[in-house]
């Protein structure tokens, strides 16, 4: 291990997303200022200017943290038609790769870094616990306080093998009041969403209860155009362009979370116990790529939840501060795929001629290959403790310890015996990590150092046949595998004059594999690999952040940040297939499979610049470019590798990202509050294979969003509509899979307070 | 980049969206072009190479071809320069649409080449490209969608002139009953399925299968087929044969499994192996009445890697090279009136050349039972040529400089296509990853010159002439 690590620090400021009118940065640990602002919250009449300013002072906590943080409020957005995707895609340096429309597998790319190098979290737990019924897709905006998102270093609250950053979603934790609010929308694609949210608090004991409900139903019919769409005839002739409308992609969520417990008691600030339930149905469309449709191919996943979640400031004695938060997962993915004809776009059965004569087109048994129902069943318990302690003023310790066990079991149901010899994995983590935070020279300086300890364990029962005497039996033995490995980084910021930071970190860690990238996932057409190695990570990050300025009635602010990744042993989905030589049978690619792709490098830039006028306009540009490059040097016959210093295909590199708001009041009504949006995305061009042929192009791409909401004077009734992909342009994140053209969607929030 | 910026700021929107709306492929060509303009009478030879895959393996990723004329070809100052980069575009040539290496043929006047990408994106689909010139290719006719009836990764050729035929086995039973520990041994059966390409007009004209029979007494003793391969149709163009592997599981055995997964991966396997080389006829153009005819003089099947193995003579009889990426060197007659093997028939490479360890990984029938072999040596590095006589069972080795390079058994081992004009006989040459040239054959002569100058890139090889 290197042993020679110079840290630096950072700090970011948090970006004020262009739909959020306030920025405030929620404290941990601090519920006075969260009851303020709940408080803020209902008093509609709350100012930008007063926002803002209690911003600024918020912001310096946040800075206290010195991470490289950015803030996703999503208050603004749980009033309009928005998916917690669609912020976080409009944000810095993040890229959402969506295969389609709502429901669909996404990938989530921080600057260059995906897969497992980015941690998804709920609550500081990994979004994959509660499984495919409950995370970014679904989780509706008014459910959530607000997602942080961090580049590079983490902290201790969210250590894992990440190393490209995280996304976490703080779920809504106020129970200050009593109150209830819903919501429902509807609009394009027959898309319909509900939910509901109440809190309720008993002044005198403490007691609380925070209930909330979420349902979706969408058929995603929305039409695609694009090269990837065809029509085949009974000669087995492709016709493109082809015009068609989905018909096989519905897509159903629901779920519910409620958790009971006391709050701003002597014993604990907060203590939880709850439970979070939800359930999918989702209809698969099509394999990697859009050249096959599929009809009956489907998923259906369930999960329950357990948690629990304590936290207390002066624990045992002052200045130590106690937080655990724990939880325990069942989880199911059942996949099934049993139809036996293959269709067309249009949703009719293909033809072909056989033996002379016209006659339905009929598959291997199901749509992507054999018939095929699996079941897999997960048992998760995933916690996560932090101690920390505050030595003295500006210095600050804290001890973390993450825990998380996962016991799969999968079942083929078409042919049960055929996991009859199947090996049963349980595969168990414990992350101990420490980070000592310091403010010196007069706070101007801020320092994090942070070192991380891993330990993975395997244990795996093997089954064998062993014939005696002509008698078979099943032996079994049980074989355990541990690895561990040792990361460390650090942050740090200095306040150079008034309002400009200087921001620097560095790290350098390993990432397991995680157990789906091992072992496959058959919903998401991933096939196991178990040779998968852990990727090395070594990165730095330098920049800065310098505002908000003031000029009479404008506000500027500025954030730029350089980054530079090495990746060793990357792990990567296999753009195509590399199985045996010899037996190319499994080769297609209407599945993939993640790989260790070598030696990556990533160089890059992300900018932000905030405007704001008069309170009034709130206007952010962002975008961000990087050099992902192949760094291999030598190829398997140990020669000078041809696509060295290459940019890695099928990976956007340019994105750019504007968002414009303004506000109106009293319009039609005194009182009432009329406020406009317009975003703009940009996606560079990029190739999907090697070597740059023209038809491997994913063109450049531009969509436009406009959105009203209008807030009544009554305060309660709050309405929306928004235009998604204004133009009907051609969007692509996959393999050329298109996503949906134009949209409107409308949405009724009422809020019910102080019952 | 600047510009990019500017336009952005400058949020020209509407038009932008616009300009995006026409950026999809202008290639949706929707008439059946069936002879699109090649102006002049050039008999262009197309040479085609692979490139590697990010993981570096050789000829993994994709397919480039390159047009010459028969002049620049025997030219060795002339230069083929098919990997040349600038930044990170390949600048010389045409990519063939295919992730992986492309399963091209091409017509015997060089003007069509025909693929069926294998695997990527659109893995199964069937482009036809008139040539006419350097990296000039044109996509013409209808792309075809073969990927439900022979799977993203086919097996296909050219069966006869302006007629494609594509096979795929699949299908097949798991080969196991009841449950642990006391499995009981199925046999897989399978199934074969056939489609016929009209490669003029470019249309499945049709399609057929065949359930797997081997009969109870071989698939008692665990022989079953594993991959269907090399279709070819015989003189009359009635019946269609189509090569088989076989393999041969142990009956006595018991299930085998994944070593990481535990999950069940097949049956036992054993190579002992009586039986002789098998291929089903069918009736062509019906694709009924499935036969399976055996061999006795050769026990090696009769498939390929990437290659045809299997041509009609002049004679009017099918000669097949019985051989499994290298495996075999004898090749087999099967007999024009009969449409069954003639036993009485056997070439042997082996005995022609005088060696014992000869491996054929591709051969042409040229005319009058004149053939050119290009093969590998058991315990010899190296890919080497030579020319047979089927007639008079002779062969004349034809030596290279480069024949001893042990690069040059990868090449062979993938080698796709051996161009044929008039008396000449064009085989690129390159052993992986290191130049090479184009040589050239003059059949009647048995001479061999070294004509244009192929430059190669690291884990990259030109694999065909058409």
């Amino acid at each position: 291990m290197c042993n020679k690590h110079i840290f630096s620090f950072l700090f970011i400021l948090m970006a004020l997303t262009a739909f959020s009118q306030e920025n405030v940065v929620k404290e941990k640990d601090n519920k006075t200022e969260k009851k303020e602002k709940k408080e803020k919250e209902n008093s509609e009449a709350e100012t930008l200017e007063n926002v803002e300013v209690k911003g600024t002072s918020k912001k310096k906590k946040l800075e206290t943290s010195g991470f490289a943080v950015s803030i996703i409020q999503t208050k603004e957005a749980s009033l309009r038609n928005l998916t917690t995707n669609e912020l976080l895609d409009r944000s810095v340096g993040v890229r959402v790769r969506q295969n389609g429309g709502i429901g669909s597998n996404v990938e989530y790319n921080l600057n260059g870094m995906s897969g497992s190098a980015v941690g998804i979290f709920i609550d500081g737990i990994e979004a994959s616990t509660y499984g495919q019924s409950f995370n970014l897709n679904n989780i509706p905006p008014s459910m959530i306080e607000q997602i942080e998102v961090y580049k590079g270093i983490l902290p201790s609250h969210l250590t894992g093998d990440y190393v490209g950053g995280a996304i976490n979603v703080v779920l809504k934790k106020g129970v200050s009041q009593n109150s209830a609010n819903a919501a429902v929308s509807y609009g394009s694609f027959n898309t319909f969403q509900s939910d509901l949210g109440v809190t309720f608090r008993e002044k005198k004991s403490g007691l609380s209860f925070r209930g909330s409900g979420f349902y979706t139903y969408t058929d995603n019919s929305f039409e695609t155009w694009g090269r990837s769409t065809t029509y085949v005839n009974h000669l087995q002739q492709i016709i493109r362009p082809y015009r068609a409308k989905r018909f096989n992609n519905t897509y159903k969520n629901i779920g519910g979370r409620f958790e009971v417990g006391f709050t701003d008691t002597k014993w604990a600030d907060q203590f939880f116990i709850g439970y979070n339930g939800s359930s999918n149905y989702t209809e698969i469309p099509h394999g990697i790529t859009m050249a096959v449709p599929y009809v009956g191919r489907f998923n259906e996943t369930k999960a329950h939840v357990f948690l629990l979640n304590y936290n207390k400031k002066d624990f045992l004695t002052k200045d130590l501060a106690l937080n655990i938060n724990a939880v325990r997962s069942e989880r199911s993915t059942y996949l099934q795929d049993t139809v036996s004809y293959a269709y067309n776009w249009d949703g009719t059965i293909r033809e072909v001629v056989e033996f002379g004569e016209r006659v339905p087109l009929r598959t291997n048994g199901g749509q992507q290959g054999p018939k095929v129902i699996t079941n897999t069943d997960r048992k998760i318990i995933n916690t996560r403790s932090n101690l920390g302690y505050m030595i003295a003023d500006g210095h600050r310790l804290s001890l973390n310890h993450k825990f998380e066990a996962t016991d799969r079991k999968d079942e083929d149901l078409l042919n049960p015996s055929s996991r009859d010899l199947a090996t049963n994995s349980v595969v168990s983590k414990h992350i101990i990590s420490m980070n000592y935070e310091a403010e010196t020279f007069n706070k101007k300086l801020r320092t994090n150092i942070l070192g991380k300890y891993t330990t993975n364990r395997t244990r795996q029962t093997r089954s064998e046949i062993v014939t005696n005497d002509g008698v078979n039996s099943i032996v079994k033995t049980d074989v355990n595998t541990s690895d561990n490995n040792f990361g460390y980084g650090a942050t740090l910021s200095y306040n150079v004059i008034p309002k400009l930071f200087i921001i620097t970190s560095t790290e350098n860690s390993y990432i397991m594999p995680t157990e789906g990238q091992m072992f496959g996932a058959p919903e998401i057409n991933i096939l196991p690999n178990q040779q998968l190695e852990p990727e090395k990570n070594v990165n730095y990050n330098l920049g800065f952040r310098w505002g908000a300025l003031d000029f009479a009635k404008h506000r500027i602010s500025f954030y730029a940040n350089v980054f530079w990744r090495n990746g060793y042993n990357k792990i990567t989905q296999q753009v195509v297939d590399v199985s045996e030589i010899e037996d190319e049978a499994d080769a297609d690619i209407q599945t993939t499979r993640y790989v260790n792709l070598g030696k990556t490098q990533s160089r890059g830039f992300e900018a932000e610049i905030i405007y704001i006028y008069n309170n009034r306009l709130n206007a952010s540009l962002n975008f961000s470019k990087f050099n992902n490059l192949f760094k291999q040097e030598l190829d398997n016959n140990g020669n000078p590798h041809s696509f060295l210093g290459q940019q890695v295909p099928n990976e956007p590199y340019f994105t750019v990202n504007a968002n414009f708001q303004y506000r109106f009041n009293d319009v039609f009504q005194k009182k009432s509050i009329l406020n406009a949006y317009y975003n703009t995305g940009y996606v560079g061009e990029y190739y999907i294979v090697w070597g740059q042929p023209e038809w491997s192009l994913t063109p450049s791409q531009f969509t436009h969003d406009l959105g009203v909401s209008y807030r009544f004077p009554s305060q309660k009734l709050v309405a929306s509509v928004d235009v998604k992909n204004l133009f009907d342009a051609e969007i692509y994140d996959n393999f050329a899979i298109q996503k949906p053209g134009r949209g409107i969607y409308f949405k009724l929030n009422y809020t019910f307070s102080k019952f | 980049m600047k510009k990019k910026l500017f336009k952005i700021a400058l949020l020209s929107t509407v038009m932008a969206a616009f300009t995006l709306g026409s950026c999809s492929n202008d290639d949706n060509d929707s008439d059946p072009v069936v002879t699109p303009p090649v102006e002049e009478d050039t008999r262009w030879i197309t040479v085609t190479g692979s490139f590697p895959d990010a993981g570096g393996t050789a000829g993994n990723g994709g397919t480039r071809a390159y047009a010459i004329t028969p002049e620049n070809a025997a030219n060795p100052d002339y230069v083929v320069d098919l990997f040349k980069m600038d930044g990170e575009k390949y600048v010389e040539g045409f990519a063939l649409k295919s992730s992986r290496t492309a399963r091209v043929q091409a017509s015997a006047d060089g003007k069509f080449l025909y693929n069926i990408q294998y695997t990527g994106t659109e893995g199964g689909v069937f482009n036809k490209y008139s040539v006419s010139g350097a990296g000039k290719y044109e996509e013409v006719g209808y792309e075809l969608n073969t990927s439900v009836i022979l799977g993203t990764s086919p097996r296909w050729v050219k069966a006869a002139e302006g007629i494609g035929v594509g096979v795929s086995f699949g299908e097949a039973l798991e080969p196991y009953t009841g449950s642990a520990p006391n499995y009981v041994y199925r046999h897989p059966k399978g199934k074969i399925k056939i489609a016929n390409i009209d490669l003029n007009n470019t249309a499945i004209t049709n399609t057929g299968n065949i359930d797997v029979n081997l009969g109870a007494e071989l698939e008692a003793q665990g022989y079953h087929v594993w991959r269907a391969d090399v279709p070819v149709l015989n003189q009359a163009k009635d019946k269609l044969y189509i090569g088989l592997g076989v393999r041969r599981h142990n009956v006595n055995g018991t299930v085998t499994t994944n070593a990481n997964t535990g999950a069940i991966s097949g049956w036992e396997t054993t190579t002992e192996r009586t039986i002789g080389t098998l291929t089903y006829v069918v009736d062509y153009p019906s694709l009924k009445n499935p036969k399976i005819i055996t061999s006795s003089k050769a026990i090696t099947d009769n498939l390929s890697y990437r290659t045809m193995t299997q041509y009609v003579g002049t004679d009017g009889n099918i000669y097949q090279a019985a051989t499994t990426m290298g495996s075999g060197h004898q090749i087999l007659r099967i007999s024009k009136t009969t449409n069954d093997y003639d036993n009485d028939y056997d070439f042997s490479l082996n005995a022609a050349l005088g060696i014992d360890d000869a491996g054929i990984r591709a051969w042409t029938y040229i005319k009058d039972g004149v053939g050119v072999v290009l093969y590998t040596r058991k315990n010899t590095a190296g890919g080497y040529l030579a020319l047979i006589n089927l007639n008079d069972k002779t062969a004349v080795k034809l030596t290279t400089e480069i024949e001893t390079d042990a690069a040059l058994s990868t090449t062979l081992g993938q080698f796709q296509n051996i161009g044929l004009v008039g008396d000449n006989v064009y085989l690129p040459l390159t052993p992986a990853g290191k130049d090479g040239n184009i040589y050239i054959v003059d059949w009647k002569a048995k001479t061999i010159k070294k004509g244009a100058k192929l430059k190669a890139a690291s884990g990259s090889f030109y694999l065909g002439a058409y």
